[in-house]
């Protein structure tokens, strides 16, 4: 049966419509896998010898047992946000002489064919050969401790699905266990009750009772076994179909009306950014994305200004970025009312635009408090900003007009390259690149100052030549009508 | 009384070498009610499409009170359609769906409050007021909103790609009462596609059936309508 499964899952790769694509961006994602996976292996292999070198009470191997808290959280962390529940699309098998417990026991097993399985091995096998070959500890003890913890890195694979499960049922849980965590990580920061001094100190005793290893294999079945009942019993089409439907009360944010002929296209994209699972995460990363000043400006040695550059159109222009270049694609699957109503398409687009403007803006006033770092990366993010609204904004809008493959609102954004094409990944250049080089050139020849204005001024022109770009844009609309209305009734990857 | 509503010239779509549609003329009058019969691949969803400039023509034209139907946007003014559920969208309720379609139409929102009401009916408490999605609905009961919808804004023209199908039996019968009541005073032409013959030859005034993409049979209803049919698609 599972064969057959398999070669299911095969012809529906190589059958989707855009094959290629596809596979592209899987050998794309291999390679970065791969890259990863390397860099992980030498770390396995050189940690003994930095770990050997840093302390002289601690054996290597003891130091990474105290250590192996934040590991395995970071994991979990990792595969919380990243690691999705395969997918199969169980309706034409339920009503087939297939045994439910077989479905569910081939999807849990199809989920273990995993990078994120691959991590711990790939980091700890090397290491603990290491401690082997030098006789740290023996043979049996070694693997042993191996053992125990990659059966945990396994539990924590079957874990984090029924916490996704738990905790997409109940955010409120969400909540209380963030906090929970919170907490604890505080108590063990003031060494007031150390989680991870017991952590290592099982691993320790894993190492003294290799028989010890048995534990964390037993986590592994109560793990298994707690997905696996929770899915065998969700493994009906009216359980999860009847989950879905939430109630909302109509709302129609009057105040848009101020905008006028672009409120109703406005209004809509409200709705379509807060009600859909795709554009909520994108809200999510744009939010996060503010906080990515803190990695650069914490370390003033390292940056340079064309970093800063960087950092101001990235933090202010994150959002524009993420859904400008999916505009008109956000709107695939109705676009034949796009096209059969009385939409103008420069009315449309100008809304897109002022869409993109609110949120640069927004950004702009949320990176203020980063003056806290100095008055120059103030005047940095302002002028980015306002660059990011009369540059960037055409630019991004211009090419996703390239765009014809259907987004499917209901995927969640992390790692989904679902309607991802060529000219998105180009788009970025354009928009993230020429300003730093711009900066650059500009400031090797005049002041700081007057390179901030140069910004300014390059945005404003933007900003005066809208009604230009937008009639430019929307002359691409009508051009490409009918290859996006066909592109975008493709169903599928 | 001159001018077509709808005047299809020339009108040929080829896919891959091979010709889908082939009109040669086809006139559309103020106050017909079309019902458009074939089989499966004979071309009407193909027919609609063009004719609402959503699949460009291979040759010829399609022209909307001598407007061209890819050159102009006027068009759009009276006429509206519901072919499938690309012309909805689903993050919507019921409700804020309909008030979207009417202000991009430029329609008061009590208008829509009093369509509502007359069509209460139609929607058999079943979906609105409800604060459901129309992701979330039965497949009938998107048909219901996507046909509601194009009544919005009194549009002269309306397009329906088999408006049957899905519905349950007192739905049906329903429907059939609202098109001969909006037919009634005949300043409303509708365009109506579908696989039940007896549905079809009921509530419209000419019968259109295409075959492999050609015009077949082009008449006005009358008793005998039924049977040739009938026989016309006897194997």
């Amino acid at each position: 049966m599972f064969v057959k499964f398999l070669a299911l899952e095969w012809k529906s790769l190589f059958r989707s419509a855009n094959v290629g694509h596809s596979i592209l961006i899987k050998t794309l994602l291999a390679f970065f896998a791969l890259l990863f996976a390397i860099g992980l292996l030498a770390i396995g292999h050189s940690m003994y010898d930095i770990l050997d070198e840093s302390s002289d009470h601690l054996f290597p191997m003891q130091q990474v047992n105290r250590y192996l808290l934040v590991w395995f959280l970071s994991e979990l962390g990792l595969r919380f946000f990243m690691q999705q529940l395969p997918i199969l699309n169980i309706k034409p098998f339920l009503i087939q002489r297939i045994s439910r417990d077989t479905l569910t026991h081939y999807l849990l097993s199809k989920s273990l064919f995993t990078f994120y399985n691959l991590l711990a091995p790939l980091l700890f096998i090397p290491f603990a050969i290491a401690c082997w070959s030098i006789g740290d500890y023996s043979g049996l003890q070694i693997l042993g401790w191996l053992v125990a913890v990659i059966g945990t890195s396994l539990s924590l694979h079957f874990f984090n699905f029924s916490i996704q499960q738990s905790l997409s049922a109940h955010w409120r849980l969400a909540s209380i266990i963030v906090l929970v965590v919170a907490i604890l990580i505080l108590l063990d920061y003031l060494h007031v009750l150390s989680v991870s001094d017991q952590i290592a100190a099982f691993y320790e005793l894993v190492l003294l009772h290799p028989s010890l290893a048995v534990l964390p294999i037993l986590l592994i079945v109560v793990s298994y076994l707690l997905i696996y009942r929770s899915l065998r019993h969700q493994l009906y089409l009216e359980g999860r179909a009847h989950s879905r439907k939430n109630s909302t009360k109509t709302d129609d944010i009057r105040w848009i009306d101020q905008l006028g002929r672009y409120a109703p296209v406005i209004r809509l994209d409200l709705k379509l950014l807060w009600r859909n699972k795709r554009t909520k995460s994108l809200l999510t990363t744009a939010f996060f994305g503010l906080l990515y000043g803190l990695l650069f400006y914490n370390n003033s040695s390292s940056s340079s200004q064309g970093m800063l550059v960087f950092v101001g159109i990235f933090m202010t222009g994150l959002f524009t970025l993420n859904f400008g270049q999916f505009v008109p694609a956000w709107d695939s699957s109705y676009y034949s009312i796009i096209h059969t109503q009385r939409i103008n398409i420069q009315d449309y687009l100008g809304a897109k635009s002022i869409l993109l403007y609110i949120s640069i803006i927004f950004g702009m006033i949320l990176t203020i408090p980063y003056v806290y770092f100095g008055k120059e990366i103030l005047m940095i993010n302002l002028s980015t900003a306002v660059y990011n609204l009369g540059v960037n904004v055409p630019i991004i809008l211009y090419f996703g007009t390239y765009n014809k493959k259907r987004v499917d609102l209901e995927k969640s954004q992390f790692f989904n390259y679902q309607g991802m094409g060529a000219a998105q990944w180009i788009m970025m250049l354009p928009a993230l690149l020429i300003p730093v080089i711009l900066w650059s050139i500009v400031q090797a020849f005049t002041t700081f100052e007057t390179t901030c204005l140069i910004f300014v001024v390059l945005g404003m022109i933007g900003l005066c030549f809208r009604n230009v770009w937008l009639r430019i844009i929307a002359r691409r609309y009508h051009a490409r009508k009918y290859a996006m209305l066909e592109g975008f009734k493709q169903v599928g990857e | 009384m001159t001018q077509h509503i709808i005047d299809i010239m020339e009108l040929s779509k080829v896919y891959n070498g091979q010709t889908v549609l082939q009109i040669p003329a086809l006139q559309i009058r103020q106050g017909d009610c079309i019902g458009l019969v074939g089989n499966n691949g004979a071309g009407k969803t193909t027919l609609f499409s063009i004719l609402l400039d959503l699949i460009p023509v291979t040759t010829g034209s399609v022209l909307h009170q001598g407007l061209n139907a890819s050159g102009s946007d006027e068009w759009k003014s009276w006429t509206t359609a519901f072919l499938d559920e690309s012309f909805l969208i689903g993050y919507l309720t019921p409700e804020e769906f309909l008030h979207f379609i009417a202000e991009v139409r430029h329609v008061e929102h009590t208008q829509v409050d009093l369509l509502l009401e007359k069509y209460q009916d139609f929607f058999q408490g079943e979906v609105l007021n409800r604060g459901t999605y129309i992701r979330d609905l039965s497949k009938g009961n998107q048909k219901k909103v996507g046909i509601i919808s194009t009544l919005i804004g009194d549009p002269t023209v309306i397009i329906w790609d088999e408006p049957f199908a899905n519905l349950d039996p007192s739905t049906q019968i329903r429907l059939k009462h609202i098109i001969k009541d909006l037919t009634a005073t005949g300043e409303k032409t509708m365009l109506i596609s579908s696989h039940d013959l007896s549905h079809t030859v009921d509530v419209s005034s000419r019968i259109i059936a295409l075959e492999r993409g050609r015009v077949v049979k082009d008449m006005a209803k009358s008793d005998e309508t039924l049977p040739e049919l009938q026989q016309f698609f006897t194997v």
